[in-house]
């Protein structure tokens, strides 16, 4: 199996302290209340009629994709995928529509954000990815998952490009759904922009940064979602410091560890 | 011979019954579709006959027994769970009830395997649209063929709900009289329910087996839920599917179509075909006039359908099918034909111009 590194040419996080991307830091302004009230100047240079009516899952996908697309759009739409995890799907949006419903008036706007998949339709449109996309909408540690087929899907010369994507929206919102899922955390998206080796050079702030997966040892497990945010935490530190890192995963989807080599 | 990826067993539920059944009620003509009140709209809908099967937990019990989950039990297999929406019981618009499955799939995918007695090497979920159960066979290939996982398994589950039908209301696309898909006449598609069970292994093929040799997907990034007016964007999963599995165009005996019967999905499908096939395209057929569209599973339940098809060596009729549209011109029949080349194309596509497509062969014994 070819288990060639891949390259990072860019990643962006969105968390509760504000945006993290290549080189740079910005804290949520005051009064902005953080990843769900994400403003467009934040994330686009020029307006996009559609943002302000994104869904949140659908915004933070799109604006994760948006800050780690910038400079450096896809080589090749048609070689370019997005590989998604959004591990409590599109539950608030659900929430909302079928408020809809009960008032008498279906939205089909909110009806069609009710797909889990609706998270990458706005980044396709805008950024003109054509490329294959899956939606890992739970399983076993759906962002190693979507990680790993993205990194294969590069390594059988498939594609040229790959968004790998983290979204969650956080339980607050639905605190009352029927979801077996008690915990608490806030809302938070992740976009790794990965390319084949015969993609050209990463940009200056990601002078060589590259992703191996190594499907050997006996590491971690990963079983809870909560693990899951926190590697992807370790892993975007990482790379916005420049630091090597090797972390072992063992998730269903991903037996092994991930290493990151920035030099 | 050539080692590929291979259906081994599989199980279906639509509204014409199991696989048998269905197989043969589409080629006796047969469609599911009533025009009925449903939910309260007055469209046409394909209802199971007993509506204990829109249940996660009654379905899959049913489909469980319908295989022979033994072996595959001790294997820890690859398992991925299919849905757009899944049971959405809990989210219909007048549940009091907290005694219902959680709305995420996530956790519909833990109850599945629960009830199927599966302990998975390992557990994906994967929703993309009504083009879900297509993209989990592929996803399911492409690791089976790198030997990640000795066999896999895929299950499919949607079913019609007061939430995705008033959707679908909303957006305009549902017929007021049953889906025609690629008739002239057609006015919309028409819900169904449905859930599926396939296990999936890489092997040697032996005698008669059917392979799946290619799957490809695309994006339109075109629309939200409009499919791309000049079905470029099928094309290209089309082509790809063709390109990967190391075929030409005329060696694809039939194409099953996603034929939603909606104006605009069939006309895009009609031209992606034809760039496909160069304006030669093989005999076409969409099954939806005679189970409706069971969204994310469809997909599954389809290919499932088509496998059959392919065995019985008989393309399928196209139900509701009476009058040619000009507009989109590829050659559907409202009557069976025998299959010259024992291969199938799938086609699928969903809400945000995700397109999938997967090529099904039969080796010759």
């Amino acid at each position: 199996m070819n288990n060639a590194a891949v390259t990072v040419r860019s990643f962006s996080s969105i968390d509760g302290a504000g945006i993290t991307t290549p080189g740079s830091f910005v804290s949520w302004e005051s009064g902005q209340a953080g990843p769900r009230d994400i403003r467009r100047p934040q994330v686009l240079p020029a307006p996009y009629i559609s943002f302000g009516k994104l869904a949140l899952p659908d915004k933070l996908a799109f604006s994760a994709s948006s800050l780690a697309l910038r400079g450096n759009a896809p080589i090749n739409p048609e070689n370019t995928g997005i590989f998604l995890g959004i591990p409590r799907g599109s539950l608030s949006t659900d929430l909302l529509y079928r408020e809809s419903i009960r008032g008498g008036t279906p939205s089909p706007a909110l009806f069609s954000a009710t797909l889990p998949s609706s998270a990458v339709t706005d980044i396709a449109i805008y950024h003109r990815i054509k490329g294959p996309d899956v939606v890992f909408a739970g399983g076993d540690a759906p962002f190693c998952t979507a990680l790993q087929y993205g990194v294969m899907m590069l390594q059988s010369g498939r594609l040229i490009d790959a968004l790998i994507l983290f979204v969650d929206e956080g339980t607050a919102i639905f605190r009352n759904a029927a979801s077996a899922d008690k915990t608490t955390s806030s809302p938070y998206a992740c976009a790794l922009l990965l390319g084949a080796c015969s993609a050209p050079p990463p940009p200056l702030s990601l002078q060589s940064a590259s992703i191996t997966l190594e499907r050997i040892g006996t590491p971690d497990d990963l079983s809870s979602l909560e693990d899951e945010r926190k590697l992807i935490s370790r892993l975007i530190a990482a790379l916005r410091t420049a630091a090597s890192l090797r972390i072992p995963v063992s998730s269903g989807g991903f037996k092994g560890y991930i290493s990151l080599h920035c030099s | 011979m050539e080692k590929g990826v291979i259906i081994e067993q599989r199980a279906l539920l639509c509204a014409l019954g199991g696989l048998h059944e269905t197989t043969q009620s589409i080629l006796s003509g047969i469609s599911a579709i009533r025009p009925a009140p449903c939910f309260t709209i007055p469209v046409a809908h394909a209802p199971f006959e007993d509506r204990r099967l829109r249940e996660l937990d009654n379905a899959f019990s049913l489909l469980a027994d319908r295989v022979d989950l033994v072996e595959v039990r001790n294997k820890r297999p690859l398992f991925i769970y299919a849905a757009a929406k899944g049971d959405i019981r809990s989210l219909e618009p007048d549940t009091m009830t907290r005694a219902l499955p959680s709305p995420l799939l996530a956790d519909q995918a833990k109850q599945v395997s629960r009830i199927t007695g599966i302990t998975p090497a390992s557990t994906m979920v994967i929703s993309n649209a009504c083009a879900s159960g297509i993209v989990a066979v592929a996803v399911a290939k492409f690791l089976l063929e790198r030997e990640m996982y000795s066999c896999a398994v895929v299950a499919g589950f949607d079913v019609i709900s007061r939430f995705v039908t008033s959707g679908f209301h909303s957006l305009g696309a549902l017929s007021p009289t049953g889906a025609r898909p690629f008739d002239a006449t057609r006015d919309g598609l028409t819900l169904g329910d449905g859930a599926a069970l396939a296990v999936l292994r890489f092997r040697e093929p032996s005698g008669g087996d059917t392979v799946i040799t290619g799957a490809d997907q695309s994006n339109d990034a075109n629309h939200r839920t409009g499919p791309s007016r000049s079905g470029r964007g099928l094309y290209l999963a089309a082509a790809g599917t063709l390109k990967n599995s190391g075929v030409g165009p005329e060696q694809v005996g039939a194409v099953k179509c996603h034929g939603t019967a909606t104006v605009y999905n069939d006309a895009m499908e009609a031209k992606a075909i034809n760039l496909c096939f160069a304006d030669r395209p093989p005999p076409c057929f969409s099954m939806k006039g005679a189970i409706g569209h069971t969204s994310g599973a469809g997909s599954l339940i389809e290919l499932l359908l088509a496998e059959e098809f392919l065995r019985l060596k008989t393309i399928p009729p196209t139900i509701n099918f009476t009058m040619p549209d000009p507009e989109a011109p590829i050659p559907v029949s409202g009557k069976a034909v025998s299959f010259a080349i024992p291969s199938i194309l799938c086609l699928s596509a969903g809400f945000g111009g995700l397109n999938a497509a997967l090529l099904l062969e039969k080796r010759r014994s």
